[in-house]
C-alpha cells in the first residue's frame, strides 16, 4: 500500500514525539515503543486533514491517543463499558483516557446505549478505520458503506497477507454487519413504507453477495483452526439474520402491488372521491362491500370434544331451565320387619321340620325326604340343608333336639361299608337305597336316609 | 421435504389467522407471529398453502398480514360482518382517507430516485419524514357524515368499524388510525376501481368537467 507521506506545512502531519520523548498523556513509564498500536497511529498521520472534521483538537498528539483507543477497541469484539476500555487501554492514564472516551463519543466516533452505559463503535467510525488501515482513497467508489469496508476488507486480505490485518478488518466487518442486523429487525418489526422501499432500492442482496465473495476469498487462505474462524462463522451468521429479514420484506414490497395501483389511479384527487362515496346511494355501497370487504368465515368453528361437552352441559342447563326448583322433602324411609325366616336358611330349615312333625304323632317318625323337597330344588341347597340338619343335631343333647317346644330326635344309617364293596358305582347306590342308608330325591340328589322321630312330650 | 414441526405450526398459525382474520401490531403475541412470518420463508409459504387448501389467500399491505377469501369462493355467501350501508359508506371514506392516501404517497416515493450520496449506511432510516400513518380527527368524520347520519349513528358506526379492527382508537376523542383490517380485509386494488368508478360516474352525471382530473 502506498501512502503519499507527510509535509511540513500541516501541523497534523508533523511528528509528535520526538525520537525519546513521549507525548503528555501517557502512563508512567511507558514510552512510545511499547506502544503496539503506535506506528501504526503515526502512518495513519498523513491523512490526518481528511479527518480533521471528524477529531475536534488540534493537537497530533491527543489524535493519536484516539486513534490509539479505536484501534484497540476495534480489535475487540463486543460492547465496552468504561472500566472495560481502561483495562483494555493501559497505556494511558485512566483520567486522561476518560477525557478520550467523552471526546470520541462527542465526536460520534463511539455509540453510547443508554440501556447499560455500554459503547461501540460507530459503524461510520469502523469504516474510516479500515479505509485509513487498508484502502487507498483516491480509488474507491461512491458506493456505500457495507461495500466499501467489504472492498476495504478484501484489499486489506489481498496487500496485506498477515492474519492480524485480516482479523482487525474481520472485526469491522462483523461489528457493521451485526449492526445492520439489528437495525434490519427493528425495520421488519416497525418498517414504515417508505423505509421498505428505501430498503428495497439499496439492493442489500446484491451487497451481501459482494461480502459473501469476500469471505469466500478470505475462507481460502485461512485454515479452520485459524484465530478468525469463530469470527468469519459469526459474521455468516448476522449476514443469516439479514437475508431472512431482507427476504421477509422483499416478500412485503412484492405483495403490496404499488405499481399496479398507480396504474389504476385515474387522477381523481382525495377529496373526489370522498366525495363520489358520500354521494354513492345504499345500493351502491352495498355493491362495493361485496365486490372489495372480506371477512374470513371458518366452516367449522367447533370440534368433537366441544360439541359433546356443550351437549352434556347445555342438557343440564335445558332441564334445569324448564323445571325450576322446588323444594320437596325426602319421602319417609319404609320400616319393614325383617322376615327372617325367608332370608335365614337355618330358620326355614327349622320351620319346615317343626310343620313336618307337628303333623305326626309322637312316636311317629318321617324321612329327610319327604321335608327336604319343600325346601329346594336342587342338589347344592339339599347339601346345604342337610349340613344344617347336621349343625342342628350338633346343638341338641343326647341326639334329641326340641323345635317349637316339640322333642325330636335324628337318625342316620350307620356305614355299611361291607355292602358295597364289590359293586360298581350304580349297583352300590341302588345297595345302599336297599338297605335303607341312602334315599334317591331326584334331582335333589342322593342323601343318607335320615330319619326325624317326634318324641313324647315329656323327653 | 416438509418438515413435521413447520407444518404443525403452519396449520396453526392459519388457523389463527382464519379465526381472527388478521394479525394486530399493538398485541405482543400477533406481532411475534409477524415477526416470525417475514423472517421465515418457508413457514410464510407452508401458511399461504393451508390457507389456499380451505380457499383463502394470505395477503399482507403495509406491514399488516391477514387473510382474504380466494375469488373463486368469495360468490359462495360473504360473511357481511353485521355491516349495513352507513357502515360501508364510513368504511370506504374512511379507506380512502387513510389508506389509499399512504399508497399513493408510497407510490409517489418510489417513483423518484434517491439522491445520490444520502444515504449515510444501509439502513439509515433516522431521516425518513412523514412516515407517520395518516390519521383523521373524529370532529371530521362528524361534520362530513352530519349531513347523512345522526350523531348516535355516526357513532355506532365508528364503534362497529373498531370492534372489526377495521379503525384504531385509544380513545373515542383520540384520532381516529386505520386497524390492520382496513389494510388487509379491503382488497385495494378492487377498492380502487370501484372508488374511482363511484367518481366518474359522479363526473359523468354532471354537466361540468371534475376539478380532481381527468378519468
Amino acid at each position: 500500500m502506498t501512502t503519499p507521506g507527510p509535509t511540513a506545512a500541516d501541523p497534523h502531519l508533523a511528528d509528535p514525539s520526538p525520537a525519546g520523548s513521549a507525548p503528555a498523556g501517557l502512563a508512567p513509564g511507558v514510552r512510545p515503543e511499547h506502544i503496539e498500536e503506535w506506528d501504526e497511529a503515526r502512518a495513519i498521520l498523513p491523512i490526518a486533514p481528511l479527518m480533521r472534521s471528524l477529531f475536534s483538537s488540534a493537537d497530533p498528539g491527543d489524535t493519536l491517543l484516539k486513534l490509539v483507543v479505536l484501534f484497540t477497541l476495534a480489535q475487540t469484539d463486543g460492547r465496552f463499558t468504561k472500566e472495560r476500555i481502561r483495562a483494555l487501554v493501559r497505556a494511558i492514564e485512566p483520567d486522561r483516557l476518560d477525557a478520550l472516551v467523552r471526546s470520541l463519543y462527542d465526536g460520534r466516533w463511539l455509540e453510547l446505549r443508554a440501556r447499560d452505559n455500554t459503547y461501540r463503535l460507530n459503524p461510520l467510525g469502523l469504516f474510516l478505520l479500515a479505509t485509513l488501515r487498508a484502502a487507498n482513497f483516491a480509488s474507491q467508489t461512491p458506493a456505500n458503506l457495507l461495500v466499501r469496508a467489504a472492498e476495504a476488507l478484501h484489499f486489506g486480505a489481498r496487500v496485506d497477507g498477515d492474519g492480524r490485518t485480516t482479523g482487525r478488518l474481520l472485526g469491522m466487518l462483523l461489528a457493521e454487519l451485526e449492526t445492520q442486523a439489528e437495525r434490519a429487525r427493528e425495520v421488519i418489526a416497525s418498517g414504515r413504507p417508505r423505509q421498505l422501499l428505501r430498503f428495497s432500492r439499496r439492493e442489500v442482496r446484491a451487497q451481501l453477495d459482494r461480502v459473501t465473495e469476500v469471505l469466500a476469498l478470505l475462507e481460502q487462505r485461512l485454515d479452520t483452526a485459524s484465530t478468525h474462524f469463530e469470527r468469519i462463522v459469526r459474521l455468516h451468521r448476522a449476514m443469516q439474520t439479514i437475508l431472512r429479514a431482507h427476504e421477509g420484506l422483499h416478500r412485503r414490497l412484492a405483495e403490496w402491488s404499488l405499481r399496479r395501483l398507480e396504474t389504476t389511479d385515474a387522477g381523481y384527487s382525495l377529496s373526489a372521491l370522498c366525495d363520489a362515496v358520500m354521494s354513492a346511494t345504499d345500493d351502491e355501497l352495498e355493491t362495493g362491500r361485496a365486490r372489495a370487504v372480506h371477512w374470513p368465515r371458518i366452516a367449522a368453528r367447533v370440534s368433537t370434544d366441544q360439541i359433546l361437552d356443550r351437549h352434556t352441559t347445555e342438557r343440564r342447563a335445558r332441564a334445569a331451565a324448564r323445571a325450576p326448583f322446588v323444594y320437596a322433602p325426602p319421602p319417609e324411609p319404609t320400616a319393614a320387619p325383617i322376615d327372617v325366616i325367608a332370608d335365614d336358611p337355618m330358620s326355614r330349615l327349622r320351620q319346615a321340620i317343626a310343620d313336618a312333625i307337628r303333623a305326626i304323632e309322637p312316636g311317629e317318625s318321617l324321612r329327610w325326604g319327604t321335608i327336604a323337597p319343600s325346601l329346594t330344588d336342587g342338589f347344592a341347597d339339599a347339601a346345604l340343608h342337610v349340613a344344617l340338619l347336621a349343625r342342628l343335631h350338633g346343638q341338641g343333647r343326647a341326639d334329641v333336639i326340641r323345635l317349637e317346644g316339640m322333642p325330636l330326635r335324628i337318625d342316620m344309617p350307620s356305614h355299611l361299608a361291607d355292602l358295597v364293596r364289590d359293586l360298581d358305582g350304580d349297583a352300590a347306590l341302588r345297595a345302599l337305597e336297599h338297605a335303607g342308608v341312602l334315599d334317591d330325591l331326584g334331582p335333589r340328589g342322593w342323601h343318607a336316609r335320615i330319619t326325624l322321630t317326634r318324641l313324647s312330650d315329656d323327653r | 421435504m416438509s418438515d413435521p414441526t413447520t407444518d404443525r405450526r403452519a396449520t396453526a398459525i392459519a388457523h389463527h389467522l382464519l379465526h381472527g382474520g388478521c394479525l394486530d401490531p399493538a398485541d405482543d403475541g400477533d406481532r411475534a407471529l409477524y415477526e416470525e412470518l417475514m423472517g421465515n420463508g418457508p413457514l410464510y409459504d407452508r401458511v399461504a398453502e393451508r390457507l389456499a387448501g380451505v380457499g383463502y389467500a394470505l395477503h399482507q399491505f403495509f406491514g399488516h398480514l391477514g387473510v382474504r377469501p380466494e375469488r373463486a369462493v368469495e360468490g359462495l355467501g360473504g360473511n357481511t360482518l353485521g355491516l349495513h350501508a352507513g357502515h360501508i359508506r364510513l368504511l370506504v371514506w374512511l379507506w380512502v382517507q387513510l389508506v389509499y392516501r399512504q399508497i399513493k404517497a408510497a407510490a409517489r416515493d418510489e417513483a423518484t430516485e434517491p439522491l445520490p450520496g444520502r444515504a449515510q449506511s444501509l439502513f439509515d432510516f433516522a431521516e425518513a419524514p412523514d412516515d407517520a400513518p395518516p390519521e383523521i380527527a373524529p370532529s371530521e368524520v362528524f361534520a362530513e357524515f352530519r349531513e347523512i347520519y345522526s350523531d348516535a349513528a355516526i357513532k355506532q358506526f365508528l364503534g362497529a368499524l373498531r370492534k372489526r379492527r377495521f379503525i384504531v382508537q385509544s380513545r373515542r376523542s383520540d384520532p381516529i388510525v386505520a386497524g390492520p383490517a382496513l389494510y388487509v380485509m379491503v382488497d385495494p386494488l378492487r377498492m380502487e376501481e370501484y372508488v374511482v368508478g363511484l367518481a366518474r360516474r359522479g363526473t359523468m352525471a354532471l354537466p361540468s368537467e371534475p376539478s380532481g382530473g381527468t378519468p
